[in-house]
């Protein structure tokens, strides 16, 4: 022992233990610098897990989870198809396909990837009770994100001393009054951490990106901001393939800017930042498997940044044939999950026929006829059953069908990937189009969609009558900051302190154009369907708030007050959630006496408070008076306050609004579960 | 002696140590199983009980802030039960014949539940196109089932007054 009793090295650096402790230490510090950028990202990433363990409830928020749920049983028990029921009635489930008289999910590629937190949590629930499971890993990261905030901070070991303290308490806490939990729930609760995962990654890329961009205190508000100011934290731990699209174009194009930052240096070769560019694309892949008109959009979108923004010493051969490496070797995922379920590598699930109930038969193998649906017309969650009219199912067309002419079939094979590519786009094309119809013929869809609510026949009609489907910038009210963008960027243009081509060639440039290609082609995409029932924030458009959020952060007008006053942003933003939150719910309470009116207080409280930032941050960019900076760090809390606060509202205070929850609102976390109990509000 | 690192360590003792507690090799059964609420002689039994109060008016109130839709409230009806055994229902009834809407609330009573019991219909919401009169009438009826026998405790018209 080399201790002298006096101190306790709990690692001692010359013992075997210590040498296993520094070989763990140092693999933990490269996973920090690839995943999370360092240690602020880390932080982050830590909060997202906290945050998002609190608002999270095991159980049914939206329908076509069940079919998602099911399918993810099956793919553990080893199978495509859908073989039993596990959770609902029925397998007649928006979003349940069948060929050939057997049933298949969709969002294979989110069931794949949720496959290792089912290992985790199925593995660990053999030595823990999976209630306490789930509230040990909670406080976990409770201690974990004190830990890290003590090792960034100074007066860091009060922070480090706080954070095991709460973990351990509210662990014991927990532990006093935790319920049973259903086992059966335990892979849906494996889907949800998968999504409260990539939430907190969101958070991750938001904070690499600007980080990189800009300077390290906007990299970690838009970090924080982009965890707790989005409505990404309520579709988090909801099983839907949102929060998943999200990451990985925010992702794919984080990557291919940073691959732009920097000349080539003998740090970084030029075979890494080669491998930097291509592994953008391969993002393509990961986004198509779980949707894949959304993939197709995000490889055009990538494409053309790509194009515009080239540098002008590009070595088009190497780089090209990496690319096309990664991007292939992604989409090998996909195309096996379709020829495994369809036959046909080209025809993701979305394309198959819904199942209504029908009864299952093998049908004749030469029936030949497809989906009826675009690719972008995914057919999701909520439209009741039977609403569409399919075509007969799909028969297994086998790839090679001869043996005899290999070649033949080779051949066959590429003109059917041409054929099936340039398909695709044709139909992404024409939807594009539609969307751009829509956008001059109807305006107020619009409007409807991104500024201001309030009921609408259509859309709360599909809503037990109550209009809680919000705008964009109702569920996220500081996007208000956005206009301040357009001031800033004619300033610098008629400046001329930086030219267009210069800015083509940074990897702000990059992300600009790459960001705000995706935001725009996304919303085109799905706008002529715009507003729709059961979006609650516009769930559809989900990657166009961190990409406004990243935009608010590009106009010096918004982050002037950041860098200036940042801790004027926090206190702004604990004072919001804490003091207004409380305030809020006086408000629904005495005001208020449905839902839907509770949602559309919210709805205005949220447009004043974006009035107000737009106001300031315009006036404050087209003045350049950075005296208002102060209070506009302080709206700039607020408004992420307020969207915190409807998603908290939405876990806690709407627990039997939404969804259908096992016991009573099935909070993982059990002291959430009793203060939800405290406050009803619908 | 890092005061810190002890914390994180006493911390992460106390967490892992007692979820192995907890779990199928130790197995101290730290969870409590959600309280029956519904036994199985749900619907059988006997109550001895008259209605107290059942309201005369109602409201159908245009939502605001935008949320436009008419939620449908009626007060509470009191319940004075003298006497239950087995678990009986009592179901409280709202019919608008002209809307075309039935709602209700159930409640099991026990042998616990003497005394005032109050019963509570949710508010409904109805879209502003349904609404064109300024008052509708609607029945209310507080019953007892038992087995397959229905017995009225209480039953009358209530008026609704639409607020615009």
């Amino acid at each position: 022992m080399t201790s002298d009793g006096t101190s306790l090295r709990l690692f001692d650096r010359n013992q075997p233990w210590g040498r296993r402790y520094r070989r763990l230490a140092h693999a933990g510090r490269r996973l920090e610098r690839g995943v999370f950028g360092d240690r602020w990202g880390l932080f982050v990433f830590l909060l997202a897990l906290v945050v998002s363990g609190l608002i999270w409830r095991v159980g049914i928020f939206i329908t076509d989870s069940y079919t998602v749920g099911n399918a993810f049983v099956a793919l553990t028990e080893g199978h495509l198809d859908v073989r039993r029921i596990v959770y609902g009635e029925s397998l007649a489930t928006p979003g349940m396909h069948v060929v050939d008289g057997q049933l298949y999910g969709r969002n294979y590629g989110q069931l794949f990837l949720s496959l290792p937190a089912y290992w985790l949590l199925s593995g660990l629930s053999m030595l823990v009770d999976p209630r306490v499971l789930l509230a040990a890993l909670w406080s976990l990261s409770v201690l974990g994100l004190g830990s890290v905030l003590g090792s960034l901070v100074q007066r860091g070991r009060m922070f480090t001393v706080a954070g095991s303290l709460l973990a351990t308490g509210s662990f014991l806490a927990n532990v006093a009054i935790a319920t049973d939990f259903d086992t059966v729930y335990l892979p849906f609760a494996a889907l949800q951490l998968t999504g409260i995962i990539a939430g907190g990654l969101v958070g991750v890329v938001l904070y690499r990106l600007c980080r990189r961009l800009q300077t390290a205190r906007v990299g970690v508000a838009a970090g924080i901001l982009g965890v707790l100011g989005t409505p990404v934290l309520l579709w988090a731990p909801i099983p839907k393939r949102h929060v998943f699209t999200t990451l990985f174009p925010l992702a794919a194009v984080t990557t291919l800017a940073l691959s732009r930052a920097g000349g080539p240096s003998p740090k970084r070769s030029d075979a890494r930042k080669r491998w930097t560019h291509a592994l953008a694309y391969g993002f393509v892949g990961a986004t198509a498997w779980i949707h894949a008109a959304e993939g197709l959009l995000l490889f055009l979108v990538l494409l053309f940044t790509d194009l515009l923004t080239g540098e002008t010493a590009w070595r088009p051969g190497r780089t090209t044939a990496a690319i096309l490496l990664v991007l292939g070797l992604s989409l090998v995922p996909l195309a096996a999950t379709n020829a495994a379920i369809s036959g046909d590598p080209f025809e993701p699930p979305r394309e198959l026929p819904n199942y209504h109930g029908q009864e299952l038969v093998n049908t004749d193998p030469s029936a030949d006829a497809g989906g009826s649906s675009g690719p972008g017309d995914a057919p999701d969650g909520d439209r009741p059953a039977g609403s569409t009219d399919d075509g007969p199912p799909v028969s297994p067309d086998s790839l090679f069908p001869d043996v005899v002419g290999l070649v033949v079939g080779a051949g066959a094979a590429v003109s059917a990937t041409l054929q099936s590519a340039f398909d695709s786009l044709e139909r992404l094309g024409s939807e594009l189009f539609e969307g751009m119809m829509t956008a001059v013929t109807e305006p107020v869809r619009v409007y409807q969609t991104f500024l201001r609510s309030g009921y609408l026949a259509g859309v709360a009609g599909e809503d037990g009558t109550a209009a809680i489907s919000l705008t964009v910038l109702e569920s996220m009210p500081l996007l208000g900051g956005l206009l301040a963008l357009p001031v800033a960027a004619t300033q610098r243009f008629l400046n001329r302190t930086s030219s267009f081509t210069s800015w083509l060639r940074r990897p702000a440039g990059t992300a600009d154009i790459g960001l705000a290609a995706y935001a725009i082609a996304l919303t085109l995409l799905y706008l002529p369907r715009l507003p729709l029932h059961a979006q609650l924030t516009v769930r559809y458009l989900l990657p166009v708030f961190p990409i406004g959020l990243y935009f608010c952060l590009r106009s010096p007008s918004i982050r002037r007050p950041i860098e200036a006053h940042a801790p004027s942003l926090w206190w702004g933003y604990t004072a919001g959630l804490f003091i207004g939150g409380q305030i809020l719910v006086i408000a629904v309470v005495s005001l208020t006496s449905t839902f839907g009116e509770a949602v559309q207080l919210h709805a205005l409280i949220a447009l004043g408070l974006a009035g107000a930032l737009a106001v300031t941050a315009v006036s404050s960019a087209v003045f350049e008076d950075s005296t208002v900076d102060r209070s506009l760090a302080v709206i700039l809390g607020l408004t992420a306050a307020t969207t915190t606060a409807f998603v908290v509202l939405v876990s806690i205070g709407y627990t039997d609004a939404i969804g259908t929850y096992p016991n009573g609102g099935d909070h993982t976390v059990p002291f959430v579960r009793l203060l939800a109990d405290a406050v009803t509000l619908a | 002696m890092d005061g810190s690192r002890v914390a994180v360590v006493a911390s992460l003792t106390v967490i892992v140590g007692i979820s192995v507690l907890s779990g199928p090799l130790v197995g101290v059964d730290f969870t409590a199983s959600p309280a029956a609420s519904v036994g199985p002689d749900l619907g059988e039994g006997a109550i001895d009980a008259t209605v107290q109060t059942l309201p005369d008016t109602g409201s159908l109130e245009k939502g605001g802030f935008g949320a436009d839709a008419y939620a449908l409230s009626i007060p509470p009806a009191t319940l004075d039960v003298e006497a239950v055994s087995g678990q009986p229902l009592v179901v409280y009834t709202l019919e608008v014949p002209e809307l075309g809407l039935t709602h209700s609330a159930t409640y099991f009573l026990s042998p616990s539940n003497t005394g005032s019991v109050t019963m509570t219909i949710d508010s409904h919401s109805l879209a502003p196109d349904r609404i064109g009169a300024d008052s509708y009438r609607g029945v209310l009826d507080v019953s007892v089932r038992i087995g397959e026998s229905v017995r009225v405790l209480d039953r009358h018209n209530v008026s609704i007054e639409v607020v615009r």
